[in-house]
């Protein structure tokens, strides 16, 4: 799921500044779990926000199940349609997905998207993913390297592991090891002889904004002409 | 199929000139709404390359150029068959006519020459004697058109059976026919 | 007995089934706790007996073999409440119409008999009890949207019969709820207004305006459109009066010329007359260029080639009347027709209803209607909207349901179901609404998790009972699955029965709604069961009652061919079949055809295709 964070106070109490009314919006799902935009976290934001910011601000709350869709996003339009900007405690999708429904009105993101992964323990996220489009998993005995290593080395580790650990981020174990380990447990050490060739990353971001089109789907909704 | 010429026309209509047809033919060209009865009726149709009621569509539209230029009403023999069908009374034989006739009017060839000579011989041969004579009539229209090799053998043949006279049938009044020539002609007609 | 709760009840129409069906074998049939033989179900006594019986057995549920007439189903809706069984545990198998008067050997008949009675079976133990009764309380208003003829006749009409009609002038600007209980949201001059309603029933825009013509211009009108039939009342009288009045140049070009109304033809011939002169247009024939305040207009003229004319003002004003519509169908949730106008499908079997139950479209909404066809409509509009919007109390149980359980939210129900059955609100689960819901299973059939169902069929229950159907006694021959559409294969199937005619007994009848009920998945199980074909019989595109179940049931055989392919089974064995409900001489040649031996590649297949498409 995608895990997020919500931005300082401060930070918040800035960008929302020169707004007369304001529309904190939660969102139902990812950023519920992780518990940076959900109804709670949307209560506490405006409570805060209101002592701080004080008589200068009228500000309503609502939370909608998803922000990334039309339909959800178009129940709350009379509340959008009240407020001067509407600060998102959605992801980047569901603040992005506010701002293409409203185009009138200003969209502030209260939550630093920080990266897809999973509750490796209650209150502890990882990253896991990072969408490169063209997943290699088998060959890695189920770790990714992309995601995982801070180099997104292919072939093994490099250099620098200490002690288990990476020289670029201390905290996070070396993905290889990690990756050595698993296949050492599986008995498939011979993956790791198969050499990973160089990539094209044309099918990760690093080749522009991705879209997915399934026709069988599109004709599901398509009108007859 | 139209000739390549008709064609090539540019299709620019004129408004105006529709109702110049419906005032020499005194039809109401608009009441055609294309049925196309005229056509199927028509013992011509089929040697006619623009078809009856595709006509009355062009002469609606007031496709002048193209109009003028196709040989359909030099076919039309005014049998009116087109006329009895027709579902909105027109007379179409008689729009054919007013087309023939504004296609005097301007000068110039005709698209059916031989056609139009033909008419001529038949009328020559009325003013002089007073009544149609084939004789003058097939011969002057055969020396004109440069066919008597090809005709003379049917000719022949005509005046063995007794079908074509050598001497035309004089009438009494010729003088009146040829006062009625001139009337005509004083009045623009040809 | 192996004592699964089930009994069987099968009656032998009076003893006339015995010579055409072995109904001790069919007594006999295995999987049932108990059974029993009448001869007069459809007689109090016959079924006092059967209610009695099924008293003493305890059984949970009920399979009744006998005739398919109505009184049989009412009753079996009896014997259920006497003997206190759910009446969603009991099942009826027609036996008569469905069997025995249509298949001429007996052991043959007597084998699909048994398959039919234990696939019921199957189907009744995984049958699911009904959603609850939700009330419906209109309040006898009903919004009607237009101020034209077609309006007004509505509006009096509505207050004639005792419901309130509230006229607005505005744009209808939101519009959600079910028939009974919509709430509408109107923007006027004045600001919104919000009104809680019945129905709809709305009219198109007034005819176009015309855009000012001065006298001696040319002008060219253009409709273009849905070609039926594209000329208008006004555009006709309008045309009259420049040409013969103003003395300008008129042209009309138009797709279709329809003059079926009072009065029309007269004013089509005085319009010609008067010199207009009007123009048919193909598809594709006509260019428009502007040039200097000018219109330039070149068509092709079948016979006569290109023409080209010069206009001064150019009046699409047909069109113009088309996007205001287009808009209204889209705010109404009923999905236009190319042209624009709306509604889609069954335009002529419905005159004044839409595919949304107690949305009513009339007059210019709908087509090119003249004003006194527009007035009839609005009393028609009136008339039906009665039913769903008279004051009072409708008890109603929606036909399909959301196991919230299971549901993702990803709102493909809400966005494929052509009633706009499905909705959701701020905190609210998916729902169904029971007084829209036509109980097609187009949701059901698109949801990813599986969880909105068709409550009276869910998804396993079709299952069981088509394995069952697939596994029993020989039937002389492979069989020939036939999924038949309620509305159109159905009533097909049943004609055939009453007249007699015979068609093989390999054919298994699979009911459904729709055809927009099925997946990929239901149409490879038979074949990977040995069938021989799988049919698709519903209706033409133009008259499904559901708009999308014929295109739904072409991608869907698109799909299970290519599975059928990877799976090792013919991909060339599912077919799509269109029929009418009148049509049981085209579905009797298609079965029969259909269960042909033969060389499959080329020979009998694309004879089915032949006749299936015919």
């Amino acid at each position: 799921m995608i895990v997020a964070q919500q931005k300082p106070l401060e930070d918040i109490r800035q960008m929302a500044r020169g707004f007369r009314r304001l529309l904190v919006l939660g969102c139902g799902t990812c950023t519920t779990i992780c518990f940076a935009g959900g109804e709670k976290e949307v209560g506490l934001l405006a409570t805060s926000l209101r002592s701080v910011l004080g008589q200068e601000i009228e500000i309503e709350e609502a939370v909608v199940q998803r922000q990334c869709e039309w339909e959800f996003l178009d129940q709350v339009g009379e509340a959008v349609g009240r407020a001067e900007a509407v600060l998102s405690l959605g992801c980047g999708v569901g603040v992005q997905g506010i701002g293409e429904r409203y185009p009138g009105v200003v969209v502030l993101p209260g939550l630093n998207t920080a990266f897809m992964g999973l509750t490796e323990a209650p209150g502890i996220w990882g990253e896991r993913c990072m969408a490169c489009g063209d997943c290699l998993l088998h060959r890695t005995g189920g770790i990714c390297p992309v995601a995982r290593c801070a180099k997104s080395l292919l072939n093994g580790p490099c250099g620098g592991v200490q002690d288990g650990h990476c020289e670029i981020s201390p905290e996070n174990p070396c993905a290889w090891v990690l990756i050595y380990d698993r296949l050492m447990q599986q008995g498939r050490l011979e993956q790791l002889e198969e050499i990973i060739p160089v990539r094209d990353w044309k099918a990760s971001h690093s080749g522009g904004p991705r879209r997915i089109v399934r026709p069988d789907l599109r004709e599901m909704v398509e009108e007859e002409v | 199929m139209l000739p390549r010429e008709a064609r090539a026309l540019p299709g620019r209509t004129d408004p105006a000139w529709a109702p110049v047809i419906e005032t020499a033919s005194g039809e109401r060209v608009g009441l055609c709404f294309g049925c196309g009865i005229c056509t199927g009726s028509c013992p011509l149709a089929p040697a006619m390359d623009m078809l009856p009621s595709r006509l009355m569509k062009a002469v609606q539209l007031g496709l002048k150029e193209r109009v003028l230029k196709a040989t359909a009403p030099y076919l039309c023999v005014g049998c009116e068959t087109c006329a009895v069908r027709c579902p909105n009374g027109i007379d179409v034989a008689r729009v054919m006519d007013a087309v023939r006739q504004a296609g005097l009017a301007r000068g110039g060839p005709v698209p059916r020459v031989d056609i139009q000579r033909f008419h001529q011989w038949f009328l020559r041969t009325v003013r002089l004697f007073g009544r149609a004579h084939e004789g003058l009539l097939s011969a002057g229209f055969s020396l004109q058109q440069g066919r008597l090799r090809e005709d003379l053998p049917t000719g022949w043949a005509l005046m063995r059976h007794g079908r074509l006279a050598l001497w035309p049938h004089f009438i009494r009044r010729r003088r009146e026919v040829r006062r009625l020539f001139r009337a005509i002609g004083q009045r623009g007609g040809r | 007995m192996n004592g699964y709760g089930t009994a069987l009840a099968v009656c032998t129409c009076g003893g006339t089934l015995c010579g055409r069906l072995d109904v001790e074998r069919i007594v006999a049939a295995p999987g049932f706790a108990s059974a029993l033989v009448i001869h007069d179900l459809c007689l109090p006594a016959g079924s006092a007996r059967v209610a009695s019986w099924l008293r003493e057995t305890a059984a949970d549920s009920l399979v009744v073999a006998a005739c398919g007439v109505p009184a049989a189903v009412q009753a079996v809706v009896e014997v259920s409440r006497a003997a206190g069984v759910a009446e969603h545990r009991t099942s009826l198998v027609d036996l008569r119409e469905g069997c025995a008067w249509v298949h001429t050997q007996a052991d043959q008949a007597t084998a699909k008999a048994l398959r039919m009675v234990a696939s019921a079976a199957a189907g009744v133990r995984e049958s699911t009890p009904p959603v609850p009764d939700v009330e419906v309380r209109p309040s006898g208003r009903v919004l009607v949207v237009g101020t034209g003829p077609g309006s007004l006749a509505a509006a009096a009409r509505l207050k004639d019969l005792g419901c309130e009609a509230v006229l607005i002038s505005g744009t209808l600007e939101r519009f959600e709820g079910q028939a009974g209980e919509f709430k509408a949201r109107i923007r006027t001059d004045q600001g919104v207004e919000c009104h809680a309603v019945g129905a709809v029933i709305a009219a198109g825009d007034a005819p176009a305006r015309m855009p000012a013509v001065q006298a001696g211009q040319r002008v060219a009108f253009l409709l273009e459109g849905d070609p039926w039939p594209s000329v208008t009342e006004s555009t006709l009288s309008a045309a009259l009066h420049l040409a013969r009045d103003c003395g300008c140049r008129v042209l009309v070009l138009f797709r279709d010329m329809g003059v079926a109304g009072r009065g029309l033809e007269e004013l089509y011939r005085e319009a010609r007359g008067s010199g207009v002169t009007f123009v048919r247009m193909e598809e594709g024939s006509l260019r428009i260029v502007e040039a200097g305040g000018e219109w330039v207009v070149t068509l092709e003229v079948p016979g006569l080639g290109s023409v080209t004319e010069t206009v001064d003002v150019l009046v699409s004003g047909a069109t113009d009347a088309l996007q205001g519509t287009r808009g209204l169908a889209e705010v109404l949730g009923v999905a236009p027709r190319k042209g624009g106008w709306a509604p889609r499908e069954r335009a002529l079997l419905e005159p004044v209803a839409t595919e949304r139950n107690g949305v009513f479209l009339i007059g210019s909404a709908r087509g090119p209607y003249t004003t006194d066809q527009a007035v009839r409509q609005g009393e028609a509009a009136a008339m039906a909207a009665l039913s769903v919007a008279a004051p009072g109390v409708i008890a109603v149980s929606a036909r399909a349901s959301v196991d919230v359980e299971r549901c993702a939210f990803c709102l493909t129900c809400l966005r494929v179901c052509p009633h706009q059955a499905v909705t959701t609100a701020l905190g609210q689960t998916m729902r169904v609404l029971p007084a829209a819901c036509q109980g097609c299973g187009v949701c059901a059939a698109a949801c990813p998790a599986g969880a909105i169902q068709i409550t009276e069929s869910p998804n396993r229950r079709l299952l069981a009972e088509m394995d069952a159907l697939m596994n029993g006694p020989p039937l002389g021959g492979r069989p020939t699955v036939v999924f038949a559409c309620a509305n159109s294969a159905v009533p097909a199937l049943q004609a055939l029965g009453r007249l007699r005619l015979s068609y093989p007994a390999q054919v298994l009848v699979v009911p459904v709604p729709c055809l927009g009920r099925l997946e990929a998945v239901h149409c490879v199980r038979p074949l990977a069961a040995g069938a021989r074909r799988v049919l698709l019989c519903g209706c033409y595109d133009r008259s499904c009652e559901h708009l999308v179940g014929p295109a739904t049931a072409r991608r869907v055989v698109e799909r299970a061919s290519a599975l059928a392919g990877t799976l090792g089974l013919d991909p060339g064995a599912i077919h799509v079949a269109s029929l009418a409900p009148v049509d049981w001489h085209k579905l009797g040649q298609i079965l029969g055809v259909s269960c042909d031996d033969g060389d499959r590649n080329g020979g009998e297949a694309s004879k089915v295709t032949a006749h299936a498409t015919a």
